[in-house]
């Protein structure tokens, strides 16, 4: 019996392929979202294991803090404190130096970031790790850029300080931004006369309060590396975001599955009668259903992994360049298969559709029982209204008191819930006022009302999926664009030179020395990594040089600012901090942060909190000249350089000819333009993901409505084929047919649009605050929302035709007899 | 002819492509077999040991950097001081690299130290590995007093000699604090304390022991305390003609017979050449006996599986003029070192003609 009922099936699906198509196409769309979006955050999460928060080069280890000198040391007294503190039991405490100088390798010179590491002490950590520190003793490590112009097996010549020293080479692991960087071993860089103040890196194991009482003789000072600078803690909200945008496409395609369920069910429901009559039980006829959608479900599934599998590696360079713009964090997302989670998505994809059968199946089993078919779900007026009002009163409460990302991903639920609820509850209402307004229209017009009615009770669960969708794209691209504007007028306040060079500090001294001697004006800024303390709580920080003078004061924009800012700034009294650190440290106007300055302690008023957005790190502005004195030598300054010297429009000539005398290359030369373009690019290419997603969101929801339209069309033909044995022509009918798919629809995007700007303020206020900790004016582009809402209906009145145009081109008996 | 099933192809591509990735996500690099992976430089241009060289007392306690290689070798077998008596094994090593002709600096004067730290309680085997740059203070050999060191990881002598002295080696949950004193003299090997590896004589070390060392101490975790006490023996050996391309491993052996009786027997395996056997057969007066290849059989009795590799672990000693017939037999079935180098050390049982107890080396298997 079973074999003749599959077959019967199998007949049936090769005359009506479309239903189980699109029931496939459905799940297929839903697991590939879901396996994209779960292969790139778990690549980012391998990639964010072998990273430490910042030693590049060495991504193998999990680095708790730093050890630094509170004041100038010999090379023996750190040794003798390296010696005692590691025969003290604390052999995760490795010597290391960072700086960057001017190397000459092979020959060529170039400005080299160096990580100089005690090897054989980093190999006492490492199991297996990359580069091998033991291979470290007696060799340099080096990044791709320098690697790829070496001969393998050959050794790479250092010059520097009148020495030099032949090492062979390994390549480092590549990774995104690094740049004419080498690894050796501290033995090595001491050999080229290098004179070393090194650091020290504590590896995890030994916790924090043991390195900490330790040091209380010595001394030094341990900088914990802050959980939430970990990169997996920095862009837990990005990879949360995608998850959540993935699930909602998931949850939409599901009302897409919901629908063709329903369409296929319908397809099937004469010989499923037929088969009913010949004796099959009801049991065994929704048995061979699940069987037969589980074949269905896998298959989709299988596919959308396929597709997700594809759809990830096409967007890995992009995800990478977000979270690289977005948060600084390097990713090579090089990990693109992950066994693993196939099994699971397979599993959800099966559960899911199974459930999503079961309220069809129960209407079927009634309609098999030749009992009235049981109605369709739904929510009367006045629970609608009650669900409405407390899910708003939550969204409500999260938008005042979230403060956590799990709170805030809760309150965007709940606005999102409460506008599909009063949704149902004003939709239904709206359309029977419509209703009574057309009575004097006319017959057909009024029909054209009550009919949107009647359809609108039947795909609330679309129209549902509809809203959830645009409310999210208007939402989202309202967000986006009030950053971009946020962004564009910050950059245009902050770059007040009409030219930057860009350059080490070396080529920067000498560059700025032949300007000096011509009488032109540059400004040069430099950086410093610099411990500095708040109370009991003590933070590193970027600590930058700014000028004081009257036009780079008035470029920076600030959040708040106190009235005499800009005065105790200059005199040496305060420092501006950026948005980033104040929120991370509860940090306001008037606070006093602590640091060292020249072997002395000194506290300094916070006088302004600053825009950087963009900047995933905390940031403190220093006058030149006090940044200068908190290094114990000038060399120090500016050891990580980032320092721009600004040049006027007039001067660039001379600037030119400077390059060529000093043989610097002039595309370090940017205008004030160029660099603006980059940046706004940089960003718009930060948010392709984003957009990518959010508009797929929005045409699955699309479909879903369409779907359901199919359906109803389906199920009401013989209404057609009624009023056109009336007299209403076909162009008429199709007309009106039109109007009642506009009318839902726009009255979803009606509802969907207060709740998508709605959802804008939560994500400038609360998304980005929790998870960059910077704020923006939020900007309210009418046009744009309307675009957005025009282009989606456009689609949807446009796929709508293609029903409609197919059942109108039925005969009036065709038509009549759809009533069986 | 029967139509292409599209599902069956999709179904076989995916089976595919999932075996293919995982075939070369899965595909690792070979291990390297070498003995210390390279870490023993070039040894021609470095210091030979020589049979004239005459060794002396505590000078040769100190290191030897000008040769290529020397390690400073503790192992000790340990009973409970307390019911039930329950049998411990401990291993401490010191090795020394000569790095070659790298210029001193201030980090490091050329060579590199690696130190290992065993200890095997009945449930539990405790391992760790370090390394360290010799010059700075933290690693290395000092006399007056002797102090035979890896940061936390000692062995420190009350005076220059060699004992009494203490070893403290702190391991992860664990701590390990043994008191050693000297019960006997310090006996050299083969020809006053020069140790021929090879029937060739290309392969040769300086090798002298102290296999009389009485132990007293305790092991200390978290949850409890245990007295210890048993017999230790050391071993002190330098060269710069051992561990070449052609040294495959050797099979080393350590006991402490009850009769008071000591033994030291080693097997060298190296490419294209016979295994070399010999060994030191110590009267329980410090007297020694140098055993010839001829006096002294080395047998595997059956092998053992750990991992890819295959090692003898049941062996059977035989000197026979001088009666000893002996079968040795782990104390645990996994007892491997796995360090970078890994290598199997660890305490045996010994029965047959005489019973005891002692430990057992096994490398480049």
């Amino acid at each position: 019996m079973y074999s003749a009922i599959l077959q019967a099936s199998t007949a049936h699906v090769r005359q009506h392929p479309w239903p189980v198509v699109w029931l496939i196409l459905a799940i297929t769309a839903a697991a590939a979202g879901l396996t994209a979006v779960l292969i790139l955050n778990n690549a980012a999460h391998q990639d964010y294991q072998q990273q430490s928060s910042h030693i590049p080069v060495l991504t193998d280890f999990e680095i708790a803090g730093t050890i630094s000198s509170t004041e100038p040391l010999s090379i023996e007294q750190h040794k003798a404190f390296y010696s005692t503190a590691r025969t003290a039991g604390l052999p995760e405490v490795i010597a290391f130096q960072r700086l960057n100088m001017r190397l000459t390798l092979n020959s060529d010179t170039h400005d080299v970031t160096i990580y100089a590491i005690d090897a054989a002490a980093l190999a006492s950590l490492a199991g297996e790790a990359k580069p091998d520190p033991l291979g470290l003793l007696g060799a340099i490590a080096v990044s791709h850029d320098i690697a790829k112009g070496l001969i393998e097996d050959s050794e790479l010549l250092l010059e520097a300080n009148e020495q030099a020293l032949g090492l062979p080479w390994v390549a480092l692991p590549e990774r995104q931004n690094m740049r004419l960087t080498i690894l050796l071993d501290l033995h090595a860089l001491a050999q080229l006369n290098v004179s070393l103040q090194p650091s020290y890196l504590v590896f995890t194991t030994n916790s924090a309060d043991d390195i900490t009482n330790y040091l209380i003789e010595h001394p030094f000072q341990f900088i914990p590396v802050v959980a939430t600078d970990s990169p997996i803690a920095i862009t837990r909200s990005f990879h949360m975001s995608l998850l959540a945008m993935s699930l909602v496409m998931f949850l939409v395609c599901f009302f897409i599955v919901v629908n063709a369920l329903n369409l296929f069910i319908a397809g099937r429901l004469r010989m499923l009668k037929i088969l009913r009559q010949l004796g099959v039980s009801r049991q065994t006829i929704v048995h061979l259903l699940q069987f037969e959608l589980s074949l269905y479900a896998i298959a989709g599934a299988l596919m959308g992994i396929i597709l997700g599998q594809f759809t990830a590696y096409l967007l890995a360079p992009s995800v990478a360049t977000t979270l690289n713009n977005l948060f600084g964090v390097p990713v090579s997302l090089g990990e693109l298969f992950h066994l693993p989670i196939y099994v699971p998505i397979i599993a959800i994809c099966l559960i899911t559709t199974l459930v999503s059968a079961i309220l069809p199946m129960k209407r079927l089993t009634s309609q098999l029982s030749q009992i009235a078919p049981m109605p369709m779900p739904g929510v009367t007026s006045l629970k609608a209204k009650i669900y409405s009002m407390l899910l708003a009163s939550i969204a409500l409460c999260g938008i005042v008191f979230a403060t956590h990302l799990i709170t805030v991903f809760g309150t965007i639920a709940a606005l999102l819930l409460s506008g599909v609820a009063s949704l149902f509850w004003w939709y239904p209402a709206l359309l029977s006022l419509l209703v009574k307004i057309s009575k004097r229209t006319g017959p057909l017009v009024h029909w054209t009302f009550s009919h949107s009615k009647v359809i609108a009770t039947h795909s609330k669960l679309a129209s549902a999926a509809f809203f959830i969708a645009l409310a999210t794209h208007i939402g989202m691209t309202t967000m986006v664009d009030s950053f971009r504007t946020a962004t564009k007028g910050w950059l245009q306040h902050r770059l007040i030179a009409a030219h930057y060079y860009y350059g080490d500090k070396a080529t920067l001294f000498s560059l700025q020395q032949k300007l000096i001697q011509d009488g032109i004006r540059t400004q040069e800024r430099y950086q410093m990594d610099l411990h500095w303390q708040h109370g009991e709580a003590g933070f590193a920080a970027q600590t930058y040089s700014y000028p004081s003078t009257a036009d780079y004061m008035q470029g920076l924009q600030v959040e708040r600012i106190s009235p005499d800012g800009i005065s105790e700034f200059s005199s040496h009294r305060g420092v501006f901090v950026n948005q980033q650190l104040a929120y991370r440290q509860g940090l306001d106007l008037g606070d006093i942060l602590m640091v060292e300055v020249a072997d002395t302690r000194i506290g300094l008023a916070i006088v302004g909190i600053h825009y950087d957005f963009g900047n995933p790190d905390a940031q403190v502005l220093l006058p030149l000249d006090l940044l200068l004195q908190t290094a114990w030598t000038n060399e120090q300054v500016a050891t990580q350089t980032v320092s721009v010297v600004a040049i006027h429009s007039h001067d660039i000539i001379a600037l030119q000819q400077h390059l060529g005398e000093l043989g610097l290359p002039a595309d370090r030369l940017y205008s004030r333009e160029r660099l603006l373009e980059i940046s706004l690019a940089a960003f718009d290419q930060t948010f392709v993901i984003t957009d990518a997603l959010n508009f797929v969101t929005l045409l699955v929801a699309v479909f879903s409505l369409i779907t359901s339209i199919l359906l109803i069309t389906n199920q009401t033909q013989y209404v057609s084929g009624i009023l056109r044995s009336i007299g209403v022509t076909r162009a008429q009918l199709i007309l009106s047919l039109l109007c009642q798919y506009l009318v839902i629809a726009l009255l979803t995007a009606i509802c969907a649009l207060p709740f998508g700007v709605a959802l804008a303020y939560v994500l400038v206020n609360k998304v980005n605050l929790v998870a960059f900790q910077w704020l923006f004016p939020l900007t309210i582009d009418g046009p744009a929302m309307l675009i957005a809402m025009g282009s989606s209906l456009a689609i949807i009145i446009i796929l709508s035709c293609v029903p409609i145009l197919l059942n109108q081109s039925r005969s009036l008996r065709e038509q009549i007899q759809c009533r069986e | 002819m029967s139509r292409i099933n599209p599902l069956a192809i999709l179904v076989l591509a995916l089976l595919t492509f999932a075996l293919g990735s995982y075939y070369i996500s899965s595909a690792k690099a070979p291990e390297s077999s070498s003995l210390y992976g390279g870490l023993v430089q070039a040894s021609e241009s470095l210091a030979q040991i020589t049979p004239q060289y005459t060794l002396s007392f505590p000078f040769d306690h100190r290191a030897h950097p000008e040769f290529a290689v020397e390690w400073w070798y503790f192992t000790s077998n340990l009973r409970s001081n307390s019911t039930p008596v329950q049998r411990y094994s401990v291993q401490f090593t010191l090795f020394r690299f000569n790095r070659g002709q790298l210029t001193q600096s201030p980090w490091s004067d050329g060579q590199l130290y690696m130190a290992h730290a065993s200890i095997h309680t009945p449930e539990e085997h405790y391992f760790s590995e370090r390394f360290a740059s010799g010059g700075l203070k933290y690693a290395g050999v000092s006399t007056d007093p002797l102090v035979i060191q890896l940061e936390d990881w000692s062995w420190r002598s009350t005076t220059e000699q060699l004992l009494p002295a203490r070893l403290h080696m702190p391991l992860k949950g664990v701590d390990l604090m043994l008191s050693l004193n000297a019960a006997g003299p310090i006996v050299l090997h083969g020809e006053r304390g020069y140790s021929r590896k090879s029937a060739s004589g290309s392969h040769a070390s300086m090798y002298y022991s102290q296999p009389f060392i009485e132990v007293l101490g305790s092991l200390t975790t978290a949850t409890s305390e245990v007295s210890l006490v048993g017999h230790g023996w050391f071993d002190h050996e330098w060269t710069s003609q051992v561990l070449n391309e052609q040294t495959q491993g050797w099979d080393w052996f350590s006991l402490h017979l009850d009769s008071g009786e000591k033994l030291m027997a080693f097997r060298m395996r190296i490419n294209n050449q016979a295994d070399h056997v010999t060994g030191t057969l110590i009267a329980a007066n410090g007297e020694t006996q140098s055993l010839s290849p001829y006096e002294l059989s080395l047998t595997p009795q059956n092998y053992a599986q750990h991992e890819q590799r295959k090692f003898p672990a049941h062996w059977r000693i035989e000197v026979p003029s001088h009666g000893v017939d002996v079968e040795l037999v782990p104390l645990k079935t996994d007892q491997w070192n796995l360090g970078r180098f890994p290598y199997y050390e660890g305490a045996v049982t010994v029965t047959g003609s005489h019973s005891g107890k002692g430990f057992m080396e096994l490398t480049g298997y």
